[in-house]
């Protein structure tokens, strides 16, 4: 069906996951790690579990964030490794 | 975090034109839970992603007025005794804990005019009750957390 769209959000996945991984700044792999839990609802509602894709897009896209923004306000920013 | 930030433009996104939208397709997702995708999980995480983009848009200082903490942990009790209400109730009425076959849903569908099976009307007050922990401790583990940083 449309399994080029699933492929190219899956490689935007994998890249999200290696950049969010990767980057110095907390702040800007929080921000990484939003988009891939975003990604990851897109997919999930694409191979027909919405319901899990609803909890994804709220909790893993949006809440997470928040706490882990706060959570970072704690502690330093700059990671040393 | 904690300090408001002086924007008219963020204020009147966040709370006039997102938070509304948000908070009523939360209601939605927790009303329609047992028909369509959603439940009251799914509704709680909505809700609560509502409240805290409130929080985030006016500062927690100012914000957290509305709702102390106190008020959330009486909702989230509240929501732990309203599923164990769903629970006993058939326990009460004559069949096992969680069997929602007999509770009275007469007097509902003549009040509403809808056609609710026992069931539905069970599962309907479990997610209710699933609704107001989510939201009280979701935004009980965030009013923790911006009260401790250092902003």
């Amino acid at each position: 069906m449309i399994w080029w769209l699933e492929l190219a959000l899956f490689g935007l996945l994998v890249v999200a996951a290696l950049v969010a991984l990767s980057v110095r700044d907390m702040i800007a792999a929080v921000a990484t790690l939003s988009v891939y839990s975003f990604l990851a609802a897109v997919l999930l509602a694409l191979m027909g579990a919405v319901d899990v894709a609803l909890t994804e897009a709220a909790l893993g896209a949006g809440v997470t964030g928040v706490l882990l923004v706060g959570a970072i306000s704690v502690v330093d920013r700059r990671t040393p490794d | 975090m904690n300090d408001r930030y002086d924007s008219v433009i963020l204020h009147f996104i966040a709370r006039v034109v997102m938070a509304p939208l948000i908070i009523v397709f939360g209601l939605y997702v927790l009303l329609h839970g047992e028909l369509s995708p959603g439940g009251g999980f799914q509704a709680g995480a909505i809700v609560a992603a509502a409240l805290l983009l409130v929080r985030l848009a006016l500062g927690n200082r100012q914000a957290a007025l509305r709702i102390p903490q106190g008020l959330l942990i009486w909702l989230a009790c509240i929501g732990l005794g309203i599923y164990m209400f769903g629970g006993i109730l058939p326990l009460i009425l004559g069949a096992n804990f969680l069997d929602y076959a007999p509770i009275p849903v007469e007097w509902y569908n003549q009040f509403a005019g809808e056609h609710r099976t026992p069931r539905a009307m069970g599962i309907l007050i479990i997610e209710v009750g699933v609704f107001l922990g989510v939201v009280a401790v979701l935004v009980l583990i965030y009013d923790l957390i911006a009260g401790s940083s250092r902003q």
